[in-house]
């Protein structure tokens, strides 16, 4: 287990900030998410609102390594992380759904993933090096 | 083999559309990268320039799966694709060359997908729509 540093949990939680999430199926399919409703509980821990998401959800099932990417201009990271467990209910998943409301949508549960390393992915020679 | 929807190679041209390359290594690791290089030549192939790639590459190499996700605002749609080669020269990639030069980039190599299948991924209940 591995802690976000502060830049890149900023990059996470910043609204403007492009975010996509990406799964394997059992047979070797990746598939990624456009990510809106992604949450940094504390720096080793993210979770996901779990809104639509039946094709990455099929995919936990069976294969629980996860990367999400963040990116905003040139700078971008991926963390690599793994599904730990859903959250039904609290305090987390009721903040989720305060900031899910305004955009008219509702998680009934969340994921959460515990990070294991993070990379630098911007554009630039340093793209691909391990950071944590 | 499938041909993505019109207006989804309508989404791919249009400036400002994010898109992303989603790959996987042979252990279910998934990797995700935003590359200015993707675009589809006809409306059963997708490319993209080899310029870093470092992991999509090796991924590639080991998993041919692979997965194209095209985001602009609320709409996405996702293009599962297997590889069908890897062009280390040619006109094909002198003329990717020819297009990035101006951006102070360089391309190793083209890879060149077939399509096998494409979702709509938007934010909305359609999300996981099998369109072609």
């Amino acid at each position: 287990m591995v802690q976000m540093l502060p830049i890149v949990m900023d990059m996470l939680i910043r609204p403007e900030t492009h975010k996509v999430m990406s799964t394997v199926s059992a047979d070797g399919q990746p598939h990624s998410i456009v990510c809106g409703s992604l949450i940094v509980i504390d720096p080793e821990t993210i979770a996901v609102g779990k809104v639509n998401m039946y094709t990455t959800c099929k995919n936990l099932e069976t294969n629980r390594k996860v990367e999400f990417l963040a990116w905003l201009g040139r700078e971008a990271y991926g963390i690599q992380a793994e599904a730990v467990g859903r959250i039904t209910e609290g305090p987390i998943l009721e903040k989720m759904n305060q900031h899910l409301n305004k955009m008219n949508m509702f998680a009934y549960e969340l994921w959460a993933f515990r990070v294991c390393s993070v990379y630098d992915e911007g554009v630039g020679e340093l793209a691909g090096t391990r950071i944590i | 083999m499938v041909n993505i929807p019109a207006n989804v190679i309508e989404l791919m041209n249009k400036e400002g559309t994010v898109k992303a390359l989603v790959t996987s290594s042979k252990k279910g690791m998934p990797h995700a990268i935003i590359a200015g290089t993707i675009m589809s030549p006809a409306p059963n192939t997708m490319v993209i320039g080899e310029v870093l790639m470092k992991v999509s590459s090796k991924n590639l190499k080991e998993n041919e799966e692979a997965a194209f996700l095209i985001t602009s605002g609320t709409e996405a749609y996702e293009i599962n694709c297997k590889v069908k080669a890897r062009l280390d020269k040619g006109p094909e990639l002198d003329g990717m060359n020819k297009v990035l030069e101006t951006m102070h980039m360089h391309a190793a190599a083209i890879w060149i997908f077939t399509v096998e299948a494409v979702f709509d991924q938007s934010a909305s209940p359609k999300a996981g729509t099998k369109l072609a």
